[in-house]
């Protein structure tokens, strides 16, 4: 059950090179923009994004983990740390910075920068979260006992080393790399439309919620899993500014709220999980259904904001 | 009288040669025991081949309010305790699993819970983290006291009164420590059982164990060489006094006693089954990252 690192790094290779692709293609689109321009700016987003995104990850590692720094020392901690240890939001959060801060560079704004960047970034978290794959337990989901089920609905981990013992895990990190092509094909369709990053961004933290549910190898403190909670921070923060922009409209506020509903459902549904012997399919079934609730009201939001904004501009 | 003292020692070590036929010592690493020889049914209470002795009991108790789960624990060697991480790799990993799990993988004869290494909250989040002869973290929280066993077995609990922190935790008595937690409290060391007033000090617990709650508990014992006891009590649960006072009711010889994590992270699995709150409203298995476990080291066909 050793970790395929080989693998690992030309799947993540596989998924720069598309990133960069995508990035090369959003930014050539950009009226007025040369080959050469374009590929300078994307050069640059690649570069940033990842010296931000190993800084940022180390950050979000600090707060969560500080006790540890303070006793074992700032060397000893991160020379340690293991793939697993990167908190995702941190190095998503950090990438998004590094993205915005190469538009600025190049003298151009960052949020469009961001949304014709939107397609590409989606596609490298997809790569990386099919990568998981070659990291043993890392990307994988508890099953039930003696649960067998195909590939890529769950994978066999050989913990014998010659095959005499297999476990079947839920294989979370295919589902989580579906989820972040799905938004890649919402980014691609939006054609760098204002707020494409924003809600491409959305949709994976939407679906990260109930991923991280249901996987095995979570950062977390206590039985608060971090990244659960950083993708509904996130989440609610973008309902909570279509509150905050729709002014003079009804029930403006109505999917933030529902928000804070749903994420105190979820912690009720997370403490089911691990307190009560509630069938595990039923409880999933209700935090989908709760969060893709959650994915419509966005999406009434952002119609009705669109609407509004149409008819400000016609007035 | 010479003469009857060397045929003892013959004697003595053909017996012991004997015994260890079929068997060996298993490594200091993260791979199993041999795997056992018999499967679970309810009703079978001792697992026994020529290196490991497992009897395992339930005792609904009126005396101590609550039903208590224990298993005697007797072993050829000491290389057959042993522990894994939920991962198979590494001690300070994310990653959780039900004990039943990890327990078919090294074929656990008997396999509890154990200190949740990876919890990192509150006073656990620097515990130190010594495994299968290899350190994983050599820090300390210094108001919890260590369990150090030896490569013969031995127990040996270091208060928190100590200086933990300078403290060689590597070896102890010239012996080199496999195995090391950081939970406890102790409830017994070197056959002193602790008194109820620093059992009931939240302070001597790590972060929500709740010593004086009627919690679910996982209990790890030396009652003699190479002899264990594992004890935990049912899903409605006990004080750590109460538990302290069933581990004498089964042990009162017993040297040292410590309290491993509990609630509902309290899972005994035997011969690769739960065998705690079975019938009972205890809840879904928790997944832990780390487990304690016997092992048979008798690999004859």
């Amino acid at each position: 059950m050793e970790n395929n690192m080989t693998a690992y790094s030309w799947m993540m290779a596989g998924g720069v090179a598309g990133c960069a692709a995508l990035a090369y293609a959003g930014a050539r689109k950009r009226p007025g923009a040369s080959a050469g321009k374009a590929a300078a700016l994307t050069a640059l987003e690649i570069l940033l994004g990842f010296v931000f995104a190993a800084l940022c990850a180390a950050a979000a590692l600090l707060l969560i983990r500080f006790r540890n720094v303070e006793a074992v020392g700032f060397e000893k901690f991160f020379s340690g740390l293991t793939l697993e240890d990167v908190p995702f939001f941190g190095a998503v959060a950090g990438f998004t910075l590094g993205v915005y801060l190469a538009g600025k560079c190049m003298k151009l704004p960052g949020t469009d920068t961001l949304n014709r960047f939107a397609a590409a970034g989606a596609f490298l978290i997809a790569a990386a979260r099919f990568a998981e794959g070659f990291l043993g337990l890392f990307g994988t989901g508890e099953l039930p006992e003696d649960t067998v089920l195909p590939f890529p609905l769950a994978v066999a981990i050989d913990f014998s080393g010659d095959g005499s013992y297999v476990e079947y895990y839920l294989a979370v990190f295919m589902f989580e790399g579906i989820a972040a092509l799905a938004a890649m094909v919402f980014a691609l369709r939006k054609n760098a439309e204002p707020d494409t990053f924003l809600r491409t961004l959305f949709i994976i933290c939407l679906t990260q919620v109930f991923f991280e549910s249901l996987r095995t190898t979570s950062i977390a403190w206590l039985f608060v899993k971090v990244e659960q909670l950083a993708c509904f921070l996130y989440v609610e923060a973008v309902l909570l500014r279509y509150g905050l922009k729709g002014k003079g409209q009804k029930n403006r506020f109505l999917p933030a709220i529902a928000g804070l509903v749903v994420c105190g459902l979820i912690v009720a549904e997370e403490f089911a999980l691990d307190k009560t012997n509630l069938p595990h399919w039923l409880i999933y079934t209700c935090m989908a259904a709760e969060l893709a609730l959650l994915g419509y009201l966005e999406h009434k939001a952002h119609l009705r904001m669109v609407a509004a904004a149409g008819e400000k501009s016609g007035a | 009288m010479k003469r009857i003292a060397a045929c003892l020692f013959i004697l003595l070590l053909l017996v012991s040669s004997a015994d260890a036929e079929g068997a060996r010592k298993l490594p200091m690493d993260l791979t199993g025991g041999a795997p056992y020889k018999v499967k679970y049914k309810s009703d079978l209470e001792v697992y026994e081949d020529p290196t490991i002795r497992v009897e395992r009991h339930r005792v609904p108790s009126k005396e101590f309010g609550c039903t208590y789960y224990y298993a005697l624990i007797t072993v050829a060697d000491a290389s057959q305790l042993r522990t894994l991480p939920a991962d198979n790799k590494n001690f300070l990993s994310n990653t959780r699993v039900p004990v039943i799990k990890m327990a078919k993988r090294v074929n656990a004869v008997l396999a509890i819970n154990g200190d949740f290494t990876a919890a990192f909250s509150g006073n656990k989040s620097n515990t130190f983290v010594l495994r299968q002869g290899e350190l994983y973290r050599d820090t300390v929280e210094p108001g919890l006291d260590l369990l150090l066993i030896d490569e013969d077995g031995d127990f040996h609990i270091i208060p928190r009164e100590e200086d933990l922190e300078a403290l060689d935790k590597t070896t102890v008595d010239g012996k080199r420590v496999v195995n090391a937690f950081q939970f406890g409290p102790a409830l017994i060391k070197d056959g002193v059982p602790a008194d109820d007033e620093s059992l009931l000090d939240q302070t001597h617990s790590p972060t929500y164990a709740g010593p004086h709650q009627l919690n679910q508990r996982m209990i790890i014992a030396q009652v003699g060489p190479l002899q264990y006891l594992t004890v935990c009590c049912a899903h409605y649960g006990a004080t750590l006094p109460t538990m302290r006072d069933i581990v004498l009711e089964i042990a009162p010889d017993c040297r040292n006693a410590y309290t491993l994590d509990g609630g509902d992270s309290t899972q005994m699995v035997f011969l690769g089954t739960k065998i705690n709150n079975v019938n009972e409203d205890g809840g879904a298995d928790r997944k832990v990252t780390d487990i304690i476990y016997f092992a048979s080291a008798n690999f004859e066909e």
